[in-house]
């Protein structure tokens, strides 16, 4: 920093005074230089990602025509909006029109413009060969993913501010108010940020230029298409009205934003896993964030059964159940696609205690460990509604609210005042719901575990196996039963014989009208199943499950002790060594 | 404890049925310029790239300062520089933002990176160009670009693929010196090059590579004495030419004695230092010697004589 001495300069008339007193301008250098110190520090620590992306986007042309024609789109609504609605938006409540005009036209930089932008960033750097270079670097494979993000999310505040003289208008007229304003908004941003990590999660898929290529074509058509729904969304909004004053509304919003931050999240950590080296653990963080959304879904349905009325509150452990069936079929058809050799690093971090190996070797990598995991959460689902029922007929058994005195009062505190359910369907269907869930992806994963003895099995390629078999299981019965049944109709019913057509047999399961008539014995034979499948794999994963952990080498923990040195001891209590 | 800087230790890489390294082993000590040797397809730049962590081996594991690349990356990133033999820059940027970013990736914050970057920027003598854009610069300052990249974390070891590649005579030269400078900075530099002529310059030792397999390792005439125990020498004796083929064919350490005129060529069993005693007894023996010459040969030459030119 150079520092500029006080000079005084010479006029005419003799010396001129001093501009300022020195004083003055000691003072304001001194606050310069320690506005710059702070700037430095403040940019050391921003992620270099966002740096050279922010450097990088301000440059580019795709920035500059973007920038533009939101400019140019909103004036011109401006100016058409004016031109047709005066002098009736004096008067009338037409603000709301006007903003939603503004919101389309910010979808398309959001929902459009940004995603790709970020999915086509990172998709360079592979083109380009610069990701290679990254990678070699200390960021680490989140940083990078995040680095992306937040230029994203840089890129979409430009944009917003772009538009927001235009937005404050709106709330000068009819019809707006700074709530629905903040709501929209939030919703633009956090959707924006959701399909952002989506492309950047496209842009992990594949590294072969042809699929790239492929990929990018259907981003845009699920982007367009995404497009379209939220414009939708928002436009029956304002057409409707955002009802402030009913709870479910804003108990709607805050369950939307939190699985969109949810599965936000998760995305990120699967395509950071996606680029992170082949001998890091990308499993177990993808584990406990499937997790956190399996616990946050409980936590909603349960809130939602007690909250709800009692008319529809029985709706919400079914929902909980086959919601929870379908994630984790998902899940596990991907987590039993992994490999089960275990990466010298990885084993690096195993538990080591009994409690930690029994609880948490289901969050190492591996096949059969995914398996049992995805199955054990399911079964923690269908737990969770088990003890919910146990507890109502439990505590409001005649023998227990008949306790006197203060006995009474505890079981009633405990007591989940919800109406018991009419029929006991709802066991029966949880029951085919686990038995479902294990019995497919059980078997495929049983096969798949020995094709690989023969030939390599990749993740993707487990899956579509999944998928196939999940979805042929359903279709093939229901084509045999028809072609069974051409030219006569009346025969045509569900029957034993669709124990493998799971859609059918849930559905027969589910409604309050058939589920009475079905016999005890097709669920049941659904769960015998999925409990055999699951006990083969069971034995399967003692491989998994018999890995311990192994010590790092000397040279690491050389350099570990290097980067860390001791602490020097301290006294914890009066008689420690100082 | 001592340990290489670079170690490759029964490296295998297959893609499909192709070997593409092979059983390949070696070591680099600290301040050791390594030359990697080999034709297109030998294996140098699986091997560079599994150094560089950036591919996995099949069998086997390579270390950079005792750590595996394999199960210890990020440490091995960090004491790693590695120039591929491509550019890999961005566009929309200039030099000096291109070397600032990766000072950052690599960690470096404050005054730290800024003495990086001015230390970088002087010895890869990219101060002039600082503000220009990559896209403008040429291949030799695009090649100083991404060196300056490579070590600007300072890293202990550097990872050189085809560096000298298309560059002109002066910016070979140039890159020449900077390399040794390197090492004489305690740098261990891994260097492959099809120009064997840069090589032999600055390398300390060499290996060369054919089909995956690592045919020879060691200084040019270590290998050279490993494929031709003997060596060449020419003698231009004034008088007498024919008493001295006659002594030499005497000898148990000269073979395939030939006149020409005044010229005798031998081929002569043992190192320099028996050279210098055969002269002096030449002298002794009252030869009057004109001229000494042995002929060493040149790592082209150990090339061609290591290598068969097969391409898998």
């Amino acid at each position: 920093m150079t520092m500029v001495q006080p000079s005084e300069t010479q006029t005419a008339e003799g010396p001129a005074a001093p501009r300022s007193s020195p004083d003055f301008r000691e003072t304001l250098l001194r606050w310069g230089t320690r506005l710059e110190q702070f700037l430095d520090y403040a940019g050391d620590r921003l992620n270099p990602i966002l740096v050279k992306e922010a450097r990088q986007s301000m440059k580019s042309k795709q920035f500059s025509v973007t920038f533009s024609l939101l400019l140019i789109l909103s004036w011109m609504w401006t100016a058409i909006f004016v031109a047709f609605s005066v002098p009736d938006v004096f008067y009338e409540a037409w603000g709301t029109r006007l903003l939603i005009g503004y919101i389309i036209i910010l979808s398309i930089p959001l929902f459009i413009v940004v995603p790709f932008a970020a999915f086509r960033s990172l998709a360079a750097e592979t083109e380009d060969g610069t990701f290679e270079l990254l990678s070699i670097t200390s960021l680490s494979a989140r940083q990078i993913v995040l680095g992306k993000l937040g230029s994203a999310v840089l890129q979409m505040m430009v944009y917003y501010s772009a538009l927001a003289p235009s937005i404050a208008f709106t709330y000068l007229l009819k019809g707006v108010d700074i709530v629905s304003i903040g709501l929209l908004l939030l919703h633009t941003f956090v959707i924006s940020v959701v399909l952002s990590i989506l492309g950047l999660l496209a842009a992990t898929i594949t590294r072969a230029r042809h699929w790239q290529v492929l990929v990018s074509v259907v981003l845009i058509a699920g982007l367009l298409f995404a497009t379209f729904l939220a414009d939708y969304f928002f436009i029956v909004m304002a057409i409707v009205g955002l009802p402030f004053d009913m709870p479910e509304f804003w108990m709607a919003n805050l369950g939307l934003l939190n699985f969109w931050i949810a599965f936000g999240a998760l995305f990120l950590i699967i395509a950071s896993g996606q680029i992170s080296f082949a001998s890091d653990n990308r499993s177990t963080p993808i584990r406990m964030m499937l997790l956190l959304i399996q616990t946050m879904w409980i936590g909603w349905m349960f809130f939602l059964w007690r909250w709800n009325s009692e008319m529809y509150a029985e709706v919400f452990p079914w929902m909980m159940v086959y919601f929870a069936a379908i994630f984790w079929l998902v899940a596990g058809a991907l987590l039993t696609g992994e490999t089960a050799q275990l990466s010298p690093r990885a084993k690096r971090n195993l538990p080591q205690t009994l409690s930690g190996r029994v609880l948490l070797t289901w969050f190492n990598p591996g096949s059969a460990s995914g398996y049992t995991f995805a199955m054990l959460n399911l079964a923690t689902v269908i737990g969770t509604q088990f003890l919910a029922y146990t507890n109502i007929a439990l505590f409001s058994s005649p023998q227990l609210q008949n306790v006197p005195g203060p006995l009474h009062t505890v079981v009633n505190s405990l007591l989940i005042s919800r109406p018991f359910p009419d029929d006991d369907g709802w066991f029966w269907a949880s029951l085919a719901a686990w038995g479902y869930v294990a019995g497919y992806l059980g078997t495929v994963r049983l096969f798949t575990t020995l094709a690989r003895k023969y030939a390599p099995l990749n993740m993707l390629a487990v899956f579509l196996l999944q998928l196939v078999v999940v979805v042929m299981g359903a279709i093939l019965p229901f084509l045999f039963l028809t072609i069974q049944t051409i030219g006569d109709p009346l025969s045509w019913h569900y029957s034993e014989l669709q124990l493998p057509n799971w859609f059918w047999t849930m559905w027969e399961l589910t409604w309050p009208t058939t589920r009475t008539t079905i016999s005890p014995f097709i669920p049941g034979g659904v769960f015998a199943f999925g409990c055999l499948i699951f006990l083969l794999n069971l034995l399967s994963a003692a491989v998994e499950v018999e890995q311990v952990r192994t010590l790092a080498p000397a040279r690491v923990r050389e350099d570990d002790a290097s980067l860390r040195p001791l602490e020097p001891k301290k006294r914890k209590n009066p008689w420690d060594e100082p | 404890m001592s340990h290489p800087m670079i170690e490759l230790r029964r490296l295998h890489r297959f893609f499909g049925t192709t070997r593409a390294v092979n059983d390949v082993s070696f070591e680099v000590q600290r301040g050791e310029v390594f030359g990697f040797i080999g034709p297109n397809g030998a294996g140098k730049t699986t091997s560079m790239r599994i150094l560089a962590t950036l591919e996995l081996p099949t069998y086997g594991d390579a270390f950079v300062d005792g750590f595996s690349c394999i199960n210890d990356p990020d440490r091995v990133r960090r004491r790693l520089g590695f120039m591929p033999d491509y550019f890999g820059t961005y566009t929309d940027v200039n030099c000096y933002e291109y070397l600032d970013f990766f000072a950052r990736s690599y960690g470096l914050a404050g005054r730290q990176r800024h003495q990086a970057l001015q230390h970088t920027m002087g010895f890869t003598k990219l101060d002039e160009l600082a503000h220009k854009p990559i896209r403008g610069l040429s291949k030799g300052m695009k090649q100083r670009l991404c060196l300056g990249r490579a070590m600007i974390h300072d890293p202990a070891v550097l990872i050189l693929d085809e560096p000298a590649n298309g560059l002109d005579p002066r910016a070979r030269i140039e890159l020449r010196e900077m390399i040794r400078e390197l090492a004489a900075n305690g740098k261990s530099v891994l260097v492959s090059s099809h120009i064997l002529t840069e090589l032999a310059e600055m390398c300390d030792r060499v290996g060369i590579i054919e089909r995956g397999q690592l045919l020879a390792v060691g200084t040019v005439e270590e290998i050279q004495h490993e494929q031709q125990p003997h060596r060449e020498v020419k003698v231009r004796v004034l008088g007498g030419a024919e008493g001295a083929r006659a002594w030499l064919v005497g000898r148990s350490d000269v073979n395939d004695v030939t006149l020409v005129g005044e010229e005798l060529k031998f081929s002569h069993q043992g190192d320099r230092d028996s050279e210098v005693v055969l002269l002096r007894e030449m002298i002794l023996a009252g030869f009057r010697v004109a001229e000494f010459a042995s002929h060493s040969q040149s790592l082209e030459d150990v090339f061609m004589a290591v290598t068969k030119g097969i391409v898998q």
